[in-house]
């Protein structure tokens, strides 16, 4: 540390420094910079900021964070009904099967050695086998169904192993306070849960049971963006309980910055449903129209709404036109709503504006704000007020600082 | 005024020396430097007010009917100059009408 500056002066930068750097070093300079300012005279000054300095506040009133519980949930019963519609699709295969068999048996009695030496298969079991393969008119057979059923429940049962590891090695790793290991394991369910919903959709398709996947989609849109919203309602409910402690201009601040926050999150609600929605349309209509495998492989990869609807190419039929229609309709629909809640925001603390004058008053402050003369005058106002303040101490380090700010 | 701000803030810087060793400036020049620092934000206000760009931004914010406290503007505190605001009221019909006097 340098010898010019006493050992007082030298704690305060030291304490400075851990929060600011880069004010710190400007205070070094300035205090050491020979003729141009005077030495601060920093005995009167305390080193730390402790609760005594802080004592005219009144102290905020903070909700603790609600942590999301839908995922979990979900994500088990994703995994029950798998598994239950497997057992079920066992039960129902061995039923056919040993009736297709106990046919069979009567049959062959009646049917000679030649023709199954000359492999005529007729029997009853062939026709089950016949029976397995035809499609319905949505273009799915039992076959495709159930195949799928058995491996949507194997890549089920395989998440749930690694999650239920990953749970277990964080909750075992230690470290971590009971919030931020709930956060921790509500994340890993959220993600979870997420794709064994895609899964289970996936399933769905492949049975032709569309308005059941979108139903599955809609829950998991719902469930991987509860946590932002919990943490957006926390945000709102902490400003209401503390709303006395803000500036009329912080209370118009904070209701717009809401209000963008929740339109954000209004977005990409709609954004994830117009996805899954169209992708399972998509299926829909490869699958009624009998297209090939690798199409509908390319649909359910997709990660965008525009990707799906390339991947489908002449099978995703004018659905594209729909989805542009409905998503240019939503964004509107959310546009309006936000702009009523921009209103109200300005309402609620006595001034109102239309949308118009909203919209023109922010463009107005932005650039206003970035005008040579305003900044010189703003930073004026600062100097000015720091002149007076420390006028105000009415001590000789206030004098000190009052003409360091008044040379300013 | 700058020539005798300017001349405040030497004398000032002359008196540095002394009140680091404890003394205390006399009430009659912490007067003047608060006198002066008002009077020199005054005129800053007034020439802001004159700044082509800003005197432009104020009648663009009157023409929407707002007035300059609305805009960041009023927060400097010497922009009081009335404007009309509009009113909107609610019509029979349930339309909602701007009203600029």
């Amino acid at each position: 540390m340098n010898p010019t500056i006493d050992t007082k002066a030298q704690t305060f930068l030291q304490n400075m420094a851990v929060s600011n750097p880069g004010a710190a070093s400007a205070t070094l300079k300035r205090l050491t910079s020979g003729n141009s300012y005077a030495p601060m005279d920093l005995s009167n000054v305390e080193s730390t900021i402790n609760t005594a300095t802080l004592g005219q506040n009144q102290p905020m009133r903070l909700a603790t964070i609600p942590t999301s519980t839908t995922a979990a949930g979900f994500g088990a019963e994703l995994t029950g009904n798998i598994n239950a519609e497997v057992q079920q699709a066992d039960a129902l295969q061995a039923q056919t099967d040993a009736k297709a068999s106990e046919a069979e048996k009567s049959l062959n009695k009646s049917t000679s050695a030649l023709s199954k030496f000359l492999g005529i298969k007729e029997g009853a079991s062939s026709v089950a086998d016949q029976a397995y393969k035809e499609t319905n008119e949505a273009g799915i057979s039992v076959d495709t169904a159930g195949k799928k059923l058995k491996d949507v429940n194997n890549r089920i049962n395989a998440i749930d192993i690694g999650t239920n590891e990953q749970i277990k090695r964080l909750e075992g790793a230690g470290g971590l306070t009971t919030g931020q290991l709930q956060n921790q394991i509500g994340a890993i369910q959220r993600k979870s849960s997420s794709q064994k919903a895609d899964l289970y959709i996936e399933k769905l398709m492949a049975q032709g049971d569309y308005d059941s996947a979108k139903g599955i989609a809609d829950r998991k849109i719902d469930m991987v963006l509860e946590q932002q919203e919990n943490d957006y309602a926390k945000l709102k409910f902490d400003y209401e309980e503390n709303k006395d402690l803000f500036s009329k201009a912080e209370q118009r601040a904070f209701e717009l910055a809401q209000n963008d926050r929740e339109y954000e999150l209004s977005t990409e609600r709609d954004r994830l449903k117009t996805f899954e929605n169209t992708k399972i349309d998509l299926q829909r209509s490869a699958n009624e129209q009998g297209a090939p495998q690798y199409i509908k492989d390319a649909i359910s990869r997709a990660t965008t709404t525009d990707e799906a609807i390339k991947a489908a190419g002449v099978f995703g039929g004018d659905i594209l036109a729909q989805e542009v229609k409905k998503s240019a309709l939503a964004t509107d629909r959310l546009q309006r709503a936000k702009i009523q809640s921009d209103i109200d925001a300005n309402a609620g603390i006595g001034v109102q504006y239309t949308p118009k004058q909203l919209t023109a008053l922010t463009k107005l402050n932005q650039d206003v704000s970035k005008n040579a003369t305003y900044t010189k005058t703003t930073s004026m106002r600062n100097y000015g007020d720091n002149v007076l303040a420390s006028l105000d101490l009415g001590s000789g380090v206030g004098d000190i600082s009052a003409i360091n700010q008044f040379q300013n | 005024m700058i020539q005798g701000s300017q001349s405040l803030a030497d004398s000032l810087k002359a008196k540095v020396a002394k009140l680091a060793k404890g003394e205390q400036l006399s009430p009659t020049l912490r007067t003047q430097m608060r006198e002066a620092v008002e009077k020199m934000y005054a005129k800053q206000v007034e020439a802001l007010q004159k700044d082509p760009y800003i005197a432009a931004k104020t009648k663009e914010a009157e023409l929407y009917g707002l007035t300059t406290q609305d805009t960041i503007l009023g927060e400097l505190g010497a922009f009081t100059k009335p404007t009309t605001k509009a009113q909107i009221i609610t019509a029979p019909d349930g339309k909602q009408i701007e009203i600029i006097d």
